[in-house]
């Protein structure tokens, strides 16, 4: 096993993919950070909202009021010098940093393919993805090489196969395959599209999409891996996501997942793209000397390297599976959610008010969430009770400090409808949440779901 | 090239094919979405603007008389007619789209409590410029509201005019830009906005089902759940605030005008006509057309019931919420529950069901 694992890390393979898999991916970080930027969503994600929701542990991170726009400015940037491979290390250090500290920054924007790209990225800090096809080759020739690794490209591989896998998994319950939800609450709403409209709004199609998604994401990695079901899996993976964007407000993410997928044709495949590339920009032509032979000039530094690509792998395996851990639904409770690979499973909503009592001034009054809060913001707190609980907090702080009270009980009074169930109280209103603390330990405050979800 | 090719008409086909097999049990009746846009502008919105605008013409009408020369008789006629208008407006006051939204029509019409204090610093200077926000709170139904009834009893009101033309000259410039406002808004409904509205049939989140579904909630929510009701109860401020309720001068109005927003609330998810209440698609046809059941009960039944449930609290309270506040608000506590309740159901059921995005939030999903 152990020899195995040692013939496995000595085996080098060609520099193309990495490289190529480098460009695409500085040009989509960089695009997808021009377009947040245009849309007007700093301004109206970062800066206007006066209150900011937190991941746990995270609470330090804040948006930076105008300088904000630096941040992103600085990720953009990287993005440009990862493409050109300029700098990489740097840069993609940068650009790691700069792009989870923005997902950082408030919670209510989380989405699963930005978290993809904050993993992305630290795994990339790993891989000699500038060896080859980029500025620094060019400039420091004693870096540059035309072999690499082989598991710095099945890193990239492996990773894809865990996020579609797992979300394939993660679509095996009953609401998904069973009742068809929530896609048969979402695709009705798309009734205005040319040619399909009307089609969304039958049965049929909505349990069509449900089993083909779920078949899709568990079948579609290894249908990539194998040579001669190549070809016809990357048609699937460019129609799937181009549905998906028709469909689904969802960004830039279908780009990126099929760009993504390109890791897994061959070298020749790549070697082709990049002299496009070179022939486009008319880049000078690739020095024919570069070493065959993939010397680490550092062994240890490459040791220290495997390391952390082994553990990340490792724990996206096993992170996704800490759900197992918290009692009840974890549709209805969240808990152990996010950072799972759980793609569009729910249709959930929720209308969430907060009660204060001042038991020294004998008060009770209800707060005006949009006093504090965005529509967003509102929308997303509404269902999310690790959401709840921090408004609660923030809440009493407001009006200890504001109106000068003393100790203050918050009680929320909360209805949550999940897959077109009908909505029902959600947060037990006897608990006083100032009481309650943030963290990991179970939410024994969420009350339970009146309904079952079967499945994984 | 050829590989996607046949992928594609292996894929078509097969829609094709599984089209043909279920054809009996599938809805083949698409609901009419862009007809119930043409209801909700033909026999809706565009009768009830229509009805408006005539009663702030004959609101200013009826201030002008009283201002040139006040007496008892022109107060009382002015008043009834200030009653008239203000019913008026409660059936198109959740219409804030198009030009009643470009406009700002509700915020300059209706935000109360009025500020007495202000109204008398702005009416002793000749040039006031009531297009600012600043001013919500200086006009609007509040502000005629005080001039006519917060100022004393009718003849201490009529010597008061009488005594100081400032009166009756801000009454004057209230009345207008209420009657200039509604005019506009009226007028490009009828010219364009109407075309406008029907022809912006998407789901998209800026198409006008969308926006208006959530105008009308935000309406049923914040003005006559909040703003009606739960505000002058205290809901939201620990104790009762009987000065805050709607027409608070007047002080035996408020019940009536609930119950005039809470119709109009009703109607509107009816499909009720305006004029005639002649039935056309609704929302409650809509949720009915999806079969949507909430614990067993079409969802349309419970939100009627609901409002029914709201509607058999208030019609038995006295006329002045005020006193109700101030006299047995637990009353109106019950009647801000019932309210809450209806807007649960609005809110989260309805909404999910009709899938319309909440307050026109643009943000990437996954």
């Amino acid at each position: 096993m152990i020899e195995k694992l040692k013939y496995y890390f000595a085996q080098s393979a060609k520099a193309e993919p990495l490289a190529a898999f480098r460009i695409f991916f500085g040009i989509m970080m960089f695009s997808s950070i021009l377009r947040f930027w245009s849309m007007g969503w700093i301004e109206k994600l970062y800066l206007q909202p006066q209150f900011h929701f937190s991941f746990y542990g995270f609470e330090w991170v804040k948006p930076l009021g105008v300088y904000t726009y630096l941040i992103f400015f600085i990720c953009a940037l990287s993005a440009v010098l990862i493409a050109l491979g300029l700098w990489y290390r740097l840069a993609i250090s940068i650009f790691w940093l700069s792009f989870t500290y923005i997902e950082l920054m408030d919670k209510t924007t989380y989405l699963n393919h930005y978290y993809f790209i904050s993993v992305l990225s630290f795994l990339l800090l790993f891989l000699p993805a500038q060896r080859y096809f980029s500025v620094d080759a060019y400039r420091r020739p004693q870096i540059a090489s035309k072999l690499i690794p082989r598991h710095s490209i099945d890193a990239i591989k492996a990773l894809l196969f865990i996020v579609y896998f797992y979300a394939g998994l993660a679509k095996i319950n009953s609401d998904w395959l069973l009742e068809a939800q929530p896609l048969a609450t979402w695709l009705p709403g798309k009734y205005d599209l040319a040619l399909i409209g009307s089609l969304l709004e039958q049965t049929w199609l909505h349990y069509t999409f449900s089993w083909g998604g779920m078949l899709y994401d568990l079948s579609i990695p290894f249908l990539l891996l194998y040579k001669p079901t190549r070809n016809f899996a990357f048609a699937l993976v460019v129609i799937f996501h181009v549905l998906t964007r028709i469909l689904f407000p969802i960004g830039m993410f279908p780009y990126i997942m099929i760009v993504s997928a390109l890791i897994f044709f061959d070298a020749s495949f790549h070697q082709r793209i990049l002299k496009f590339i070179q022939n486009i920009f008319r880049l000078p032509s690739l020095p024919t000397h570069l070493p065959t032979s993939d010397k680490q000039q550092n062994r240890a530094f490459e040791k220290v390297q495997i390391g952390f690509i082994t553990l990340l792998l490792i724990s996206q395996l096993l992170i996704p599976w800490r759900h197992l851990f918290y009692p009840g639904e974890l549709f209805w409770h969240e808990q152990g959610f996010r950072f799972s690979w759980r793609v569009m499973l729910m249709e959930k909503a929720g209308y969430t008010n907060f009660k204060i009592h001042d038991p020294q001034r004998g008060e009770t009054f209800l707060v005006d969430n949009q006093q504090f809060l965005s529509a967003f913001q509102e929308k997303q707190m509404s269902f999310q009770p690790d959401f709840i609980l921090e408004y609660a907090h923030f809440l009493e702080d407001h009006f200890c400090s504001s109106e000068n009270r003393g100790d203050l009980q918050i009680y929320a009074e909360s209805y949550v409808a999940l897959n077109g169930r009908s909505s029902q109280l959600y947060i037990n209103p006897k608990v006083d949440l100032s009481q309650e603390k943030r963290g990991w330990a179970p939410k024994t405050w969420i009350l339970p779901f009146n309904d079952t979800i079967y499945g994984l | 090239m050829g590989r996607f090719l046949s992928l594609f008409l292996m894929l078509s086909m097969s829609f094709a094919c599984s089209n043909e097999k279920s054809g009996d049990s599938q809805k083949q009746d698409d609901f009419d979405r862009s007809a119930m846009l043409v209801h909700w502008a033909d026999d809706y919105i565009l009768p009830a603007y229509q009805n408006y605008n005539q009663e702030v013409i004959d609101l200013n009408d009826a201030a002008n008389k009283f201002s040139n020369a006040p007496s008892l008789n022109l107060h009382a006629n002015l008043h009834a007619q200030f009653v008239k208008a203000y019913t008026a407006w409660q059936w198109v006051s959740f219409l804030e789209i198009g030009p009643a939204e470009a406009n700002s029509l509700r915020n300059f019409s209706n935000i109360y409590p009025t500020s007495a204090t202000e109204i008398e610093q702005a009416l002793v200077n000749a040039n006031y410029n009531l297009s600012l926000p600043s001013t919500f709170n200086e006009q609007g139904f509040p502000a005629i509201d005080y001039l006519l009834s917060g100022l004393g009893d009718a003849s201490t009101t009529v010597n008061q005019f009488r005594n100081n033309t400032d009166y009756g000259r801000y009454l004057s410039a209230l009345t207008e830009r209420l009657e200039a406002m509604s005019s506009q808004v009226l007028n490009i409904w009828q010219s364009s906005y109407r075309n406008e509205f029907i022809s912006n049939t998407g789901s998209s989140a800026t198409a006008s089902t969308n926006k208006l579904i959530n105008d009308f909630i935000y309406h049923f929510e914040r003005e006559l759940r909040a703003g009606k009701v739960g505000i002058p109860a205290g809901v939201f401020s620990g104790s009762p605030l009987a000065q805050n309720v709607e027409a608070y001068y007047s002080d035996s109005l408020s019940q009536t005008l609930f119950m005039e927003s809470l119709n109009a609330h009703r109607a509107f998810f009816k499909g009720s006509g305006f004029l005639n209440g002649a039935a056309g698609n609704s929302l409650e046809q809509y949720l009915n057309y999806l079969n949507i059941e909430n614990q067993g009960e079409l969802l349309s039944a419970k939100i009627s019931n609901q409002m029914a449930a709201a509607e058999s609290l208030a019609k038995v309270l006295p006329t002045s919420f005020s006193s109700v506040a101030a006299n047995s608000n637990q009353d109106l506590l019950a009647l801000y529950d019932e309210l809450q309740k209806a807007v649960v159901l609005l809110k989260v059921d309805m909404l999910q069901a009709l899938n319309v995005r909440v307050d026109y939030i643009d943000a990437d999903g996954d």
